[in-house]
């Protein structure tokens, strides 16, 4: 386990935010995208893209980094957001969003912008494609490489999958858990984006999940749970998942959809449903209030 | 017999036997060729494969979208992913395929086994005659039908060393090594002249249906009607070149596939006229796309649809009757 400071968490806090800002932009902008989703997996991009990856922007394809898969498509403003803070591309070009010939398509395509390991909208593909390449490391002679993460850490490649929590409804998510857990796939770490908040409601009421810790473990995975905001958690609970060598891990971070404004938390009409101007100026007053509390 | 038989390779004209033996000469040449199984590699001839190769055979269980995620996330480290499972089974995975494989253009070579009339008994669960229909129409796929074992072979090591997304519709039974001509080298977006007599009527074949329209062929030059047949396993591409001389030259047309008449092989070769305006009277042999493919013995199936030698032979005589009324 390694230490973190609190200056880094104030940091990593604070990029989430900024991500909930960009996010906000672009789906008024575009008058599309979706929210909700997004906003709760802030904080958990900004501990991976900012502190525990090990990717390069420069070398979106150098075979010893870490494999981000953003299943949860859907809410991929914040996937790019994270990406283009991180240096992937021009934080000017997120305001191409869902726009004609953009490569920041509505649902990531990896064909488009390089630094999308898969093409995620079609809920449910991310773990069973990241068994894939984790299957691969383990295939082939993964070695550490000199290069380190941030976090130093140095380690071969590995494979994260974000998932959201409706998209575990779907039976190819289980498929993949199976035969993960079947291939001791330690070098694979899931992180579930638990806001309880589907599109057409709550999840206890479309498809209740719960003992959802309880279910991963007896499918074989090591399994964590944390807040899902709190960045110390989040860094901690990936050293741990490190640490798992022979089972595959998940970290369930408990999370709130809409998280950062008050009137779009817990709401699933905030899952894809763009403000108008009214809506967007309230939300960007409270996101920057919110913003200042990390600087 | 026993479940993981390995037949003699020198006897067995099964091609899905004939395949497990291929595909693991080829690994043997690209180590990084891996397959992946769905349960099913004993009926589908990869536990062939498996015997020679045990560590590069994945075996995820009944769960045939997961085979496909997992070959697609392969693909992207550099492996070359062969998922196998029966034909009617690409029902259940269609959107991992046309999203996770073919959007993003994977190097991942799908074997769709048992395609077609041509498996036993199980019925209509477990046989395909309509998935052209969809698979004909996911971009950046190759799909290749073949009709003997030196086409699949072929097929295979095309797949191995081109990049993109494949898909080899393959069947259970008994086929001829070679149904073309010595030194035929099968190329994808080409189709062959297999059979030229003459230009009274031509056939249009893929896939096993070759053998059947050879059979109908010598059986109509008994009766003085001349057949020219053109054999195509490519069907995407499909070679509409070829497929416009053959319509500059006969009077008009059949089409023999080992699936429905709607949305495989008729589909594209009537596309393909009706774009240039060209007016020929073109049968159709292959089954009924209003219903399923019933339980019963391939002998029984091919008289219930009309597929058989002297079916095809009725259906020649019928279009020349309907060129000649028009």
């Amino acid at each position: 386990m390694h230490y973190h400071s609190e200056a880094l968490i104030r940091d990593l806090s604070g990029k989430a935010q900024q991500f909930r800002i960009e996010t906000l932009r672009m789906v008024y902008a575009g008058q599309t995208g979706h929210i909700g989703g997004a906003f709760s997996a802030a904080e958990i991009l900004a501990a991976l893209f900012f502190h525990h990856l090990r990717i390069d922007p420069d070398r979106p394809h150098w075979p010893e980094r870490d494999r981000l898969l953003f299943s949860k498509g859907h809410a991929c403003a914040a996937l790019y957001s994270a990406m283009a803070y991180r240096g992937f591309f021009p934080v000017e070009e997120l305001m191409t969003f869902r726009k004609l010939d953009s490569r920041l398509q509505g649902h990531p395509d990896p064909s488009k912008l390089p630094g999308i390991e898969v093409c995620s909208g079609p809920l449910g593909h991310g773990v069973a494609v990241g068994v894939g390449m984790a299957l691969a490391q383990r295939m082939g002679d993964a070695k550490p490489s000199a290069q380190s993460a941030p976090s130093g850490r140095a380690s071969a490649g590995r494979t994260y999958v974000i998932l959201g929590d409706g998209e575990i409804n779907a039976g190819i998510v289980w498929e993949g858990v199976m035969a993960a857990a079947k291939y001791r796939l330690g070098n694979l770490c899931a992180i579930l984006d638990y806001n309880g908040i589907q599109q057409t409601g709550a999840m206890a009421d479309v498809m209740p999940t719960e003992p959802i810790v309880d279910k991963w473990e007896s499918f074989g995975w090591h399994a964590q749970e944390i807040h899902g905001h709190n960045v110390g958690e989040i860094l901690n609970a990936l050293d741990r998942a490190d640490e798992v060598h022979a089972r595959p891990s998940v970290i369930i971070a408990r999370t709130t959809k809409g998280k950062g404004v008050s009137f779009m938390e817990y709401d699933n009409r905030w899952h894809g449903m763009p403000p108008n101007q009214e809506q967007f100026t309230a939300a960007l007053a409270e996101l920057e209030e919110g913003l200042r509390q990390w600087h | 017999m026993a479940q993981f038989y390995l037949p003699d390779r020198k006897v067995t004209k099964e091609m899905r036997y004939q395949l497990g033996y291929a595909l693991a000469d080829l690994a043997y040449e690209y180590d990084k060729i891996v397959a992946l199984d769905a349960d099913l590699r004993s009926s589908t001839g990869l536990h062939i494969f498996e015997h020679y190769h045990p560590a590069k055979l994945v075996k995820v269980g009944i769960a045939e979208q997961n085979l496909i995620a997992v070959a697609a996330g392969l693909s992207q480290e550099g492996y070359i992913p062969f998922p196998c499972t029966f034909d009617a089974f690409s029902r259940r995975y269609m959107d991992h395929l046309y999203i996770t494989v073919a959007y993003s253009r994977l190097n991942v070579k799908i074997i769709g086994a048992y395609a077609g009339l041509f498996t036993g008994k199980s019925g209509a669960t477990h046989q395909s005659d309509k998935e052209l229909g969809f698979l004909l129409r996911v971009p950046n796929l190759t799909v290749i039908e073949p009709g003997c074992n030196l086409e699949m072979a072929q097929a295979l090591r095309i797949g191995v060393e081109t990049q993109g997304p494949f898909y080899f519709r393959v069947v259970r039974c008994e086929v001829e090594d070679n149904e073309l001509f010595d030194g035929y080298q099968l190329k994808v977006g080409k189709g062959v002249t297999a059979y030229d007599e003459g230009t009274d009527i031509g056939f249009v074949t893929t896939g096993y249906m070759i053998k059947t329209a050879k059979i109908a062929a010598d059986k109509l030059r008994k009766q003085g009607i001349r057949v020219r047949i053109d054999h195509h396993p490519s069907l995407k591409p499909f070679d509409r070149d070829l497929l416009y001389d053959m319509a500059s030259k006969v009077s008009c047309m059949v089409t023999l596939e080992n699936h429905c008449i709607s949305g495989g092989l008729y589909s594209l070769v009537a596309e393909a006229l009706v774009a240039r305006g060209i007016g020929l009277p073109v049968g159709a042999i292959g089954t009924d796309p209003d219903d399923y493919i019933h339980t019963g013995h391939v002998d029984d199936l091919l008289w219930r649809y009309k597929m058989t030698s002297d079916d095809v032979v009725a259906k020649a005589v019928e279009t020349l009757k309907l060129k000649a009324a028009s």
